[in-house]
């Protein structure tokens, strides 16, 4: 399957490296530092995939330890795989990898990075509120012995749109179900939230940025009257008790990587951890009860803290091709629209947390972190801690021209309807209609040129 | 914060001299090593055919070896298919040091890497495992009702990076099997194979999961072979001989620190020391580990030497870096030839099989000591690179 699609892929990069030649070279191309000492050279397919400069010796290795439990599959208990038995009884991907193939972005395909997120319209302290039969995440696989809870299910319809200047686009509108579900039937007040897994470069800088500068950015009365609001989700924090502002997932209802990381081991992979103890399945799933586990916990803290390491520490590509024309007029029109209004170019890491080489950095991620209500035709309905239906965390553009590179795809958004960028831009609403109008009236030229500035990031 | 500040410097004196280096080519100053860069490009390319080429070859003996096990599985038909193995080995650890920039091997658009050398494998992905005696492709007929290189190559890599079906660990599983046994290898019996009488399940799909895996191998290597044939026309070896001088020698040397410090040293030797564990280390099911060090170190200093000793003995050899090198600073040289030897000489003395280097407690600190050496030797390398404005 794969080799199908880098054999499609092939002819893209093809036709496209006649324009531009391949980058591994600092003289014919320019490149500019995304993150500084955080930033990657390689622009291989590799280039999600490498550490941060600056790391101790025993960070540096630490790493390679989380990469092969990031890489490597979960297998089914019991299993003479004893460091990494445990797999389910419920789960999406056996690894990490599978979703985030080289540290990469997944595709809205099962086995290929989607996942379907569950739960009633109402939101209280603990996040969303989960369906009572299939709980908070659809898993589409099982170990042996346990029924499937279903299986994803997307229909496209294709919508046609038209510039002001009268050239035409096409849109793909999903619809989502659940076939096949073989615990009883979703409660009808249920919605599906579908999740692409992200890239996993630069997390740990993001991690580093400090409240106030995320506080400082929130406007959520639309004080300055720009069209954009922009709120801090307030979520549990499992590390520290309490409730922090919210900065990973696509609703930044997960205060921290540590979480995030647990989290994901749990709901996607079915392995218990000290932060998550109990199996990922609801009490009325007793179908699952009776199966061997992998040991309490699954994870030990200490695999669990290199996996964690692992996730802060992957580099950000250098951006590239930054002395052509058009990139430089693209990245001014990108303010020139106010895409800089979400997708905030610049800050600088904090000083705490325990890895040095993250403290400090001058980062260009083009994200504020905050909540956007992006519109009805992009809402979940599905509320998360502070984030309404309506609400996406702004995601970070950096590394965005690189995803057909290193994943052979450039498919976007949250459950990855948009084919490529431009789309993804078009199906902007909400609080981004302004800035997808102001780009739909610019010229085929000018729109170029702003993809092609996004595309060199 | 330090750390900070050297990077920074280093970045304003790369950009610096490539600044220096666009007037200078304005007024027409050539690069003072611009001859020497192309020789080396030269050197790169010849000794990428030469052990691609060997690769080749030698997976076709072990090709017509799995055929003839298969075709008559037998004790002696089965140590000769292994043997075959083993040997093919020998020159695929070598040819490692053309990996991680984007050239024939794995490139993200149709590089073959996946199919040939991808670990760790998931072997309940492929066959049965202790404890799962209808696990993997081999005993799903259901799923998978025809064995052939379309079901394979359209499930290596599927879903996961580990979900490995082809490739010589794939051939190495269905040769020897788990690797139960403290001492020694996995121990498949050639029963696996016999269609009648045999043991555990599927001895047909087997056999011919093992031919097939033998084709795929060979259509591969074939395909990186023929992008590095001085006789091809409009392949790589002649995209790369025209490529700028200053991007082949930065895909050099990215592929010495890549090799050196992350590949072998973090993924390949330390994950397996830090979780004990023979599931992380290269060939678990041989125990042929300690080759599959010994020969990537090897590679690393064959590039950076010009050197490769082809199977039947013939050197090719040419301009090296190690030439280049000298000439621009000698004491960084010297310091990095008297790196390879260390190494060399610590990966020698760790005890075999590596299954057990990893877990003997008076024997794990010199496998410790061979990934210090090489995270030297990485740092040596960025050093040298750095002499030539390449930062990473």
């Amino acid at each position: 399957m794969r080799l199908f699609i880098g054999l499609i892929c092939a002819a893209f990069l093809v036709s496209s490296c006649k324009k531009e030649p391949l980058i591994e070279d600092f003289e014919s191309t320019n490149l500019a530092s995304s993150a500084g000492s955080c930033t990657v050279y390689d622009q291989t397919s590799y280039a999600f995939s490498y550490q941060i400069n600056g790391l101790s010796s025993s960070e540096s290795l630490q790493f390679y330890v989380g990469n092969s439990f990031f890489n490597q599959n979960w297998v089914e208990a019991p299993s003479s795989t004893e460091a990494r038995d445990g797999l389910g009884p419920l789960f999406n991907a056996k690894s990490c990898a599978g979703c985030h193939f080289r540290d990469g972005r997944g595709l809205p395909l099962m086995n290929e990075g989607l996942l379907f997120r569950l739960g009633t319209p109402n939101s209280d302290f603990s996040g969303s509120i989960m369906d009572v039969i299939f709980g908070g995440q659809l898993q589409d696989q099982s170990i042996s012995g346990v029924p499937q809870e279903g299986e994803m299910t997307i229909q496209y319809a294709e919508i046609t749109g038209y510039y002001p200047d009268g050239s035409s686009y096409s849109l793909r509108v999903p619809t989502y179900s659940i076939g096949n579900q073989q615990f009883g039937a979703l409660n009808a007040t249920t919605r599906i939230s579908p999740r692409i897994a992200q890239q996993m470069i630069g997390l740990g800088l993001l991690e580093q940025i400090p409240d106030t500068r995320l506080l400082a950015l929130a406007d959520p009365y639309d004080g300055n009257q720009d069209g954009i609001s922009g709120r801090v989700n307030y979520v549990s924090d499992l590390l520290s008790q309490g409730i922090s502002i919210g900065r990973f997932g696509w609703k930044a209802n997960v205060p921290t990587i540590y979480q995030q990381v647990a989290g994901a081991f749990n709901g996607d992979i079915g392995i218990t951890s000290s932060m998550f103890p109990f199996e990922n399945h609801t009490a009325g799933q007793t179908a699952c009860n009776g199966f061997p586990n992998g040991g309490t916990p699954e994870i030990s803290d200490d695999d669990l803290a290199s996996v964690v390491l692992y996730s802060r520490v992957l580099a950000v590509p250098a951006q590239r091709n930054v002395s052509n024309p058009d990139v430089t007029k693209g990245r001014e029109l990108f303010k020139q629209l106010n895409c800089t209004g979400c997708h905030t170019p610049q800050h600088v890491t904090g000083s705490g947390g325990s890895i040095q080489a993250l403290k400090n950095v001058r980062i260009r991620a083009y994200t504020d972190l905050l909540l956007h209500d992006m519109g009805t035709e992009l809402a979940d309905g599905l509320p998360n801690f502070k984030a309404t239906g309506n609400e996406w965390r702004t995601p970070p553009l950096w590394g965005i021209g690189l995803i057909q590179t290193v994943n052979g795809h450039t498919y976007l958004l949250h459950d990855g309807r948009a084919r490529n960028i431009e789309e993804a831009i078009l199906w902007h609403g909400g609080e981004g209609e302004r800035s997808k109008n102001k780009f739909k009236e610019l010229s085929k030229k000018e729109r170029e040129q702003v993809l092609l500035f996004l595309e060199s990031l | 914060m330090k750390n900070v500040i050297t990077y920074i410097a280093l970045v304003t004196l790369v950009l610096v001299s490539c600044k220096k280096k666009k007037e200078d080519d304005n007024v027409s100053t050539p690069d003072p090593y611009a001859t020497q860069k192309t020789q080396l490009k030269t050197t790169y390319a010849d000794m990428a055919f030469a052990v691609y080429n060997d690769a080749l070859l030698t997976s076709q003996d072990l090709r017509v070896a799995l055929y003839a096990f298969v075709d008559n599985p037998s004790l002696t038909t089965h140590n000769a298919a292994k043997q075959a193995w083993l040997d093919a080995r020998e020159v695929y650890g070598q040819t490692e040091i053309f990996r991680f920039v984007d050239g024939p091997i794995d490139n993200a658009s149709d590089g073959p890497e996946g199919l040939i050398n991808a670990w760790p494998m998931d072997e309940a992905y492929v066959d049965y495992v202790v404890g799962s005696p209808n696990a993997g492709i081999i005993n799903n007929v259901a799923t998978y009702p025809t064995i052939n290189a379309t079901t394979i190559i359209s499930t290596n890599e599927f879903g996961s990076e580990e979900n490995i079906s082809a490739g010589y660990h794939a051939i190495e599983f269905l040769l020897w099997g788990q690797d139960l046994d403290a001492s020694g290898s996995g121990a498949r019996s050639y029963t696996d194979y016999l269609t009648v009488g045999g043991t555990n399940s599927n001895q047909q799909r087997r056999g011919e999961y093992l031919k097939v895996l033998g084709d795929i191998l060979v259509a591969a290597l074939q395909q990186v072979s023929d992008a590095w044939n001085p006789n091809g026309v409009g392949n790589y070896r002649q995209t790369f001989l025209a490529m700028d001088s200053n991007t082949a020698l930065r895909k050099m040397f990215n592929s010495l620190r890549v090799l050196s410090g992350i590949e072998l040293a973090g993924e390949r030797i330390y994950v397996a020391y830090e979780n004990s564990n023979q599931e992380d280390e290269h060939s678990c099911f041989s125990d042929n580990t300690h080759r599959d060090i010994y020969l990537n170190a090897l590679a690393i200093s064959n590039l950076y030497k010009g050197n490769y000793t082809r199977v039947g003995g013939t050197l090719v050899s040419g301009y090296a870096l190690e030439d280049l090198v000298t000439e621009v600073n000698a004491t960084k040289n010297a310091e990095l030839l008297t790196r390879f030897q260390t190494t060399e000489n610590l990966i020698g003395l760790m005890y075999t099989p590596f299954d057990q280097a990893i877990v003997l407690p008076a024997e794990r600190p010199k496998v410790l000591d061979v990934v210090t050496s090489l995270q030297t030797e990485q740092t040596v390398i960025l050093s040298i690179a750095s002499e030539f404005g390449i930062t990473f």
